[in-house]
């Protein structure tokens, strides 16, 4: 295996709207900009199938129908978007919103503007691509052009490539190493900063409908190179992931058809407006009528009843109310012209195949997904993690959604530029030569490997999802947590040193995943065991309310020499305290 | 090769598929499509699991494979 140094004033890493928008940012200010991806350039990134940016302006058609659904408003204004985010971020555990106010009001501001800013590198059409962007893929008509325009003013890229570790100096990243899928080569890039924009983990669960190549690997990259990460817990679930057998394991978006529906329990009773009433959901002027949509029977938008019906239908499947592991969603009342008023609708229609939604009932149960998930590397305002030379941005980062990743992605790559101009091409000395070597050697000892028992990639992803759905899902409690992380430890003693590629770099990349992926589960479920209490995402049943008083905190994760370490930091309210949550400090 | 899962039908020309790179594959965020590295062409997997993005039709130079039948924007009923 040879090795091949490059040289960069900016490395972006992934392809998304994070880390285009950040090399357009950087390539804009006269840096040298390389956007690197494990795969093809931007069409495995969860922002290709990302559906709002801003649900801004409905489409007339559907104002006219009164068929909008209640959400956040960001016409209103940014202020109305930063008390949102913060209330929200507050109860769902959404660190960016909770523990750092300063990136929440700096996203919160910047929010529109870079939407508008978009039209200018070639993107029309900005806001409907909620209802009227392509199925499936909502988010290619602004991440293609967006990608054009990228490569039109310079931006060099390079496809299948990917990175495994950063060079470090003196607590500073300085490069990059990984491999090169296409030309058969370990890689090792020089570069004065790097961007990373390499999304998130939604790969790590056995439900998902996040993309395949959603695993981590940024959060354990940079672990591994000492920054520090904020409540891992955090990670999203949703409710409708479909779970009738023989369709397709994913999950319905959010139509406006869908959000007609109502859950049963395998009796026919509608149990979450049970749930709803007896734990204080129901928000005012809610109608409770079952014909109306989501946000008008319980009075608040959908989007904040997510982690409770979350709840619900685990708690109704866990205590015998659900069937197969799945409750019910009725959508049988649902008139059928609905389905055909958005592309979500006919996206549906055509995941389920036929299924005969005016007769029967449809199973689904919670599913990971990228969106709403409080975790990542952690941020300041600037972009920056807490090690030089090293930025975040998108998903990686502790926040989601495409508009998160856009905002995040011009900071990052600003914050990439700056630290370029106050730093020379870093040289390699003989301790990062020597460090070069060991990862090559590692790289090589797995594509060289042999294929053995223990060491198949594929099978060691599919036990890491078992385990991470198991112990580490949508409810979670003390026994199963410590249950899960014993089960980690085992692979990654057992497993790991046995992978084997058997000379093929896909499946190299399979196993570099694959490391990846134990490392996240290992922050993960020790961060869920270290938080004793139930907030957003993190819903222990051993410990199941909510505790202000104890618990506004953030977990912040930092990588050590043969682990890591977990403290909790109070939640720093420097703007506006949540409302009803004033104990913060 | 042609074969229809409900209303949709997928058609695969395997004489047509020669990026080598396993363009489509890398696009297929579902898992339904792999790279098989000895012949260097396309293998379906499992259907079940295709979400009609179409993106393996999009990124493929020599278009390849084809997915007919699926609801696109033109469906959707104002």
């Amino acid at each position: 295996m040879e090795i091949v140094t490059s040289e960069c004033d900016v490395l972006v890493i992934g392809s998304g709207m994070g880390g285009v928008r950040s090399s357009i940012e950087a390539q804009r200010a006269g840096q040298e900009v390389l956007l690197v991806d494990k795969s093809i350039l931007t069409r495995a990134s969860a922002s290709i199938y990302a559906g709002p940016l801003v649900a801004r302006k409905p489409p007339a058609y559907l104002v006219k129908k009164g068929l909008v659904e209640a959400g956040m408003d960001f016409e209103k204004s940014f202020d109305h978007s930063f008390r949102y985010f913060v209330r929200e971020g507050a109860r769902t555990g959404g660190s960016l919103y909770t523990a750092n106010q300063r990136v929440s009001m700096t996203i919160a501001s910047e929010m529109e503007g870079r939407a508008d800013e978009l039209t200018d590198f070639g993107v029309k059409d900005v806001f409907s691509q909620r209802w009227l962007g392509p199925p499936g893929v909502y988010g290619s008509r602004i991440m293609l052009p967006l990608l054009a325009y990228a490569k039109k003013i310079g931006v060099k890229t390079r496809e299948q490539t990917m990175i495994t570790d950063f060079v470090a100096r003196e607590g500073s990243v300085v490069g990059a190493v990984g491999f090169d899928m296409r030309k058969k080569e370990i890689v090792v890039i020089r570069t004065k900063s790097v961007v990373m924009a390499t999304g998130s983990h939604g790969q790590i669960y056995e439900r998902t409908y996040a993309p395949i190549r959603m695993t981590g690997d940024g959060y354990a990259m940079a672990c591994r190179a000492g920054a520090s990460l904020s409540d891992m817990e955090m990670m999203g679930f949703d409710n409708w992931g479909i779970a009738e057998p023989g369709l397709c394991q994913y999950w319905i978006p959010g139509s406006l058809a869908r959000t007609s529906g109502v859950l049963r329990n395998a009796k026919g009773e509608p149990f979450f407006l049970k749930y709803a009433q007896e734990h204080g959901i129901v928000g005012e002027g809610a109608t409770l009528s079952l014909t109306d949509n989501l946000s008008k029977r319980y009075g608040r938008p959908f989007i904040e009843l997510v982690p409770y019906l979350v709840k619900a239908s685990m708690t109704e499947i866990l205590e015998g109310g659900g069937q197969d592991g799945a409750v019910f969603l009725d959508l049988t009342h649902v008139p059928e012209e609905r389905w055909y008023v958005d592309s979500k609708g006919i996206f549906t229609l055509n995941l389920l195949r036929g299924f005969d939604l005016k007769k029967r009932f449809l199973r689904v149960a919670p599913i990971c997904i990228g969106d709403f998930k409080g975790g990542g590397v952690r941020i300041d305002e600037k972009g920056r993690t807490d090690v030089e030379g090293l930025f975040a941005a998108g998903d990686v980062a502790p926040g989601s959604s495409l508009l998160y990743a856009l905002v995040t992605g011009v900071m990052a790559g600003r914050s990439a530029v700056n630290h370029g101009h106050s730093t020379p091409m870093p040289e390699f000395g003989s301790a990062e030569k020597d460090w070069i070597a060991v990862q090559k050697e590692k790289l090589e000892g797995i594509l060289n490997q042999a294929p053995n028992e223990k060491g198949d990639p594929g099978q060691i992803k599919k036990r890491v999802k078992a385990i991470m759905w198991r112990c580490g899902g949508p409810l979670r409690e003390g026994g199963g947590l410590k249950e899960g992380i014993g089960a980690l430890k085992e692979i990654e003693e057992d497993c790991l040193p046995m992978l084997y590629a058997a000379g093929s770099y896909r499946r190299l990349r399979e196993a570099a995943e694959a490391i990846n992926m134990v490392k996240v589960g290992q922050m993960i479920l020790p961060a869920s065991l270290f938080r004793t209490e139930s907030r957003g995402y993190n819903q222990r049943l051993d410990y199941p309310e909510r505790d202000d008083g104890r618990w506004l905190k953030n977990t912040i994760l930092r990588g050590e020499k043969g682990g890591m370490r977990i403290e909790a930091e109070p939640a720093e309210f420097v703007f506006m305290a949540p409302e009803g949550m004033e104990g913060g400090k | 090769m042609k074969w229809t899962a409900h209303t949709i039908t997928y058609e695969y020309t395997e004489e047509k598929c020669k990026c080598g790179l396993g363009l489509c594959a890398e696009a297929c965020g579902q898992g339904v499509l792999e790279f098989d590295e000895q012949s260097e062409r396309m293998v379906i997997m499992n259907t079940v699991q295709c979400i009609f993005c179409r993106q393996c039709e999009d990124v493929c130079p020599y278009k390849a494979i084809s997915i007919e039948g699926a609801l696109t924007l033109d469906d959707i009923k104002m």
